[in-house]
């Protein structure tokens, strides 16, 4: 091979690297990018966008996760108190988390995340935990600063082996303790002797 | 085996099976929480369906697992036109056993004096009673003042069987007549069916009435 030749394969050769690497770096960076929002706060982010997830955290920990296939961003919900809000729809899943461990499994028709308190109103949700109890309602929110999800509309549901319905309900996720309020209604299956 | 006496044997287990799987509580009340460990607890208005009974309090307690029930405060069980006021309730669903305790517990315990007759109120006073929910049987300890028909009794201990119609009372037992007429026992048979009476280790003065 004349060095002419061996010239121009060096730079072919170093050509499709360069090419390569540019597009893995465009790859990774479009599939998994974070959005950094309220940059002013403690925290330096709230929630993280990628391979359609929502994410939120705290100090380092998981704290839920949705997977979902729009998000909505309107304009005219910037000035609110509690933040922007963010219209999540076509939501596959959700999941709220304990030490890295899913304890809740949730669907909902729609979810609205507030980017200043962090908190997520959950619209048409049914939680389950994987023991098989589940709980429905047109309504909760999951408030990050009291650590709790509260339906002020009517829940139904199934705890062991209680079937349940009240008014309203707040589940305080740091205790594990659930209070039902409001004409509270309960049919308890005995053991079979 | 006839195919009539297969299908009758497996009525008779479909009906025990769907009687046994019946076992079920009902529970109203305005405010429920449920803790670690599967325990609950009820606060105001609190009624219990279980079976034939309904119990009313203001507060509660249930241990999933375990299968008991505490009711506190203004607690009322009522079954049929049987009443049962107390304090305090305890009660393992498992078993179908209840105590009654918490001050003095009022009880009103209606029994047939003869079949198809008309129904006579046992009222009775206690520290506790202890109810066999299977057998119907109740027992009253504690300083019991029980009142029936024209017969008016203290004693430490009642025991009413309903099976057998038959009211027993033990220890210091004290029995006062409408017509004034006592006696003391240290055990009573009372059939609350015929009114028969057994009186063991009985004491009594009886005034006699004639000519001198």
């Amino acid at each position: 091979m004349t060095y002419f030749k061996r010239k121009w394969l060096i730079i072919l050769v170093a050509g499709i690297v360069l090419a390569l690497g540019a597009g893995a770096y465009w790859y990774f960076q479009s599939r998994d990018f974070v959005l950094p929002v309220g940059e002013d706060e403690e925290i330096h982010f709230h929630f993280r966008l990628g391979g359609n997830e929502v994410v939120g955290w705290s100090r380092g920990e998981m704290l839920w996760r949705i997977k979902v296939q729009t998000i909505i961003d309107p304009e005219e919900e910037r000035d609110r108190a509690n933040g922007e809000k963010l219209i999540l729809q076509d939501i596959e899943e959700g999941y709220f988390y304990r030490e890295g461990e899913v304890y809740i499994t949730f669907t909902v028709d729609e979810a609205h995340y507030f980017t200043r308190t962090e908190d997520l109103q959950l619209f048409g949700v049914r939680l389950e935990r994987p023991g098989g109890d589940w709980l429905k309602s047109d309504e909760m929110t999951y408030s990050k600063a009291d650590e709790t999800l509260h339906s002020p509309v009517k829940v139904i549901g199934k705890m062991g082996r209680t079937d349940i319905e009240a008014e309203q309900m707040t589940a305080l996720l740091d205790r594990e303790e659930i209070i039902f309020d409001g004409g509270v209604k309960m049919i308890h299956q005995l053991e079979v002797e | 085996m006839p195919r009539k006496v297969i299908c009758l044997i497996l009525l008779l287990l479909l009906i025990a099976g769907s009687a046994a799987a019946d076992r079920r509580v009902f529970v109203t009340a305005e405010t429920t929480r449920y803790l670690e460990d599967g325990v609950i607890l009820f606060e105001g208005g609190v009624e219990i369906r279980y079976e034939e009974m309904i119990i009313n309090a203001l507060e509660g307690e249930y241990l999933e697992e375990e299968e008991e029930l505490t009711l506190e405060i203004d607690v009322v069980a009522v079954q049929d036109k049987n009443q049962v006021k107390s304090q305090k309730m305890w009660m393992d669903l498992a078993e179908e056993y209840i105590i009654f305790s918490g001050g003095r517990v009022e009880t009103l315990f209606y029994f047939e004096q003869e079949e198809g007759g008309e129904e006579m109120p046992v009222e009775m006073w206690s520290d506790t009673l202890e109810m066999w929910e299977q057998t119907g049987d109740i027992l009253a300890k504690g300083d019991v003042e029980a009142f029936y028909d024209d017969m008016e009794m203290e004693a430490d201990e009642v025991l009413i069987e309903e099976e057998k119609d038959l009211l027993t009372a033990t220890g210091n037992v004290y029995v006062l007549r409408d017509d004034g007429s006592w006696f003391r026992a240290e055990k009573v048979e009372y059939n609350l069916e015929d009114g028969t009476l057994v009186a063991y280790k009985m004491e009594s003065e009886f005034e006699l009435r004639g000519s001198p």
